[in-house]
């Protein structure tokens, strides 16, 4: 059960790039998507603390894969989106959507 | 692997913080990353790990500090009544104050075992809690004295050698508090099956 509805802009990046990577999301691909499409230099730890809120949103979930040696064997996390948090990005889009709409300013390139 | 990698992973495991973020940064590491890159990845870790644990169990935050605060008013009255800590206001290398000072050590050492020890689930983050709220009392008793030594050295050699003293009791509290809170946390194997 999802104790608050809504997503930080953080937290959209880190759902979005769990989406967009599907079955192979753990901490160091999601680091990189993010890392790739925004530019931004990401922390593990701020990442990791990030889809721990989504997770006790309720936004997305996880399972422990194999350890390998390069891991010192710990175990990878996947992580998945749920379908509530599918719900609450297509609402998030909208949402930004309708904010976006009419804004002359924003449209055109023009700052 | 650089030597001080395994020892990071430990302290992160011994934090509550997830395992798995450990492995990402070993794999990062193995893909030739460098050892300044870790630790600031493992600073990071610490910093948001830690603070976001105490703010999502801000009650328990709370719990940490009563207890914490229960154990040590009853070292404060064996103090009092049964092994006197007499720790000179100046500098003094003597039998008494390096009894004293050991006493502080393992007393809050214990504190920290029995705050980790009550707070299984995230020990060290609420020890942590306890040692930066009795700092911030011990500061918070003697700001002027604090601020005046500190002045004083600035400009005065002379004067950091009790600035040193004034920091050494509350000092040696801040490090028995953890290493009495990491000797109590749980390890990492037996938290998960404790949570399961």
């Amino acid at each position: 059960m999802a104790r608050q509805n809504y997503l930080g802009e953080f937290e959209l990046v880190v759902i979005l790039a769990v989406i967009r990577l599907g079955a192979g999301a753990y901490g160091v691909p999601i680091s990189r998507e993010i890392e790739e499409q925004t530019g931004r230099d990401v922390a593990f730890g701020t990442v990791y603390s990030t889809l721990e809120r989504l997770q006790r949103k309720g936004f997305v979930r996880s399972d422990l894969g194999d350890a390998t040696p390069e891991r010192g064997g710990r175990a990878k996390r996947y992580f998945r989106v749920t379908q509530t948090g599918l719900r609450t990005v297509r609402e998030t889009k909208q949402n930004l959507s309708k904010l976006w709409r009419g804004l002359r300013v924003l449209e055109g390139g023009m700052a | 692997m650089n030597l001080s990698h395994p020892a990071a992973a430990w302290i992160l495991e011994r934090l509550g913080i997830d395992s798995s973020l450990a492995g990402d940064l070993l794999e990062e590491c193995s893909r030739g990353r460098s050892t300044f890159w870790y630790w600031k990845q493992v600073l990071v870790a610490i910093w948001t790990g830690v603070g976001s644990a105490i703010l999502a169990h801000k009650l328990l935050a709370l719990r940490a500090v009563a207890t914490g605060c229960a154990v040590n008013g009853l070292w404060l009255f064996l103090w009092s009544r049964v092994v006197p800590v007499n720790l000179p206001a100046t500098p003094r290398i003597s039998l008494g104050s390096m009894t004293s000072l050991l006493l502080i050590l393992l007393t809050q050492a214990v504190t920290g075992w029995v705050v980790a020890r009550t707070h299984r689930a995230h020990a060290v983050p609420m020890v942590l809690v306890f040692a930066v709220w009795l700092a911030a009392w011990y500061f918070a008793g003697s700001l002027s004295d604090a601020s005046r030594l500190l002045v004083d050295s600035m400009d005065q050699p002379r004067f950091r050698i009790y600035l040193a003293w004034y920091f050494t009791p509350v000092t040696l509290e801040f490090v028995g508090l953890l290493l009495g809170g990491l000797a109590g946390a749980q390890p990492p194997g037996r938290r998960a099956r404790a949570q399961e």
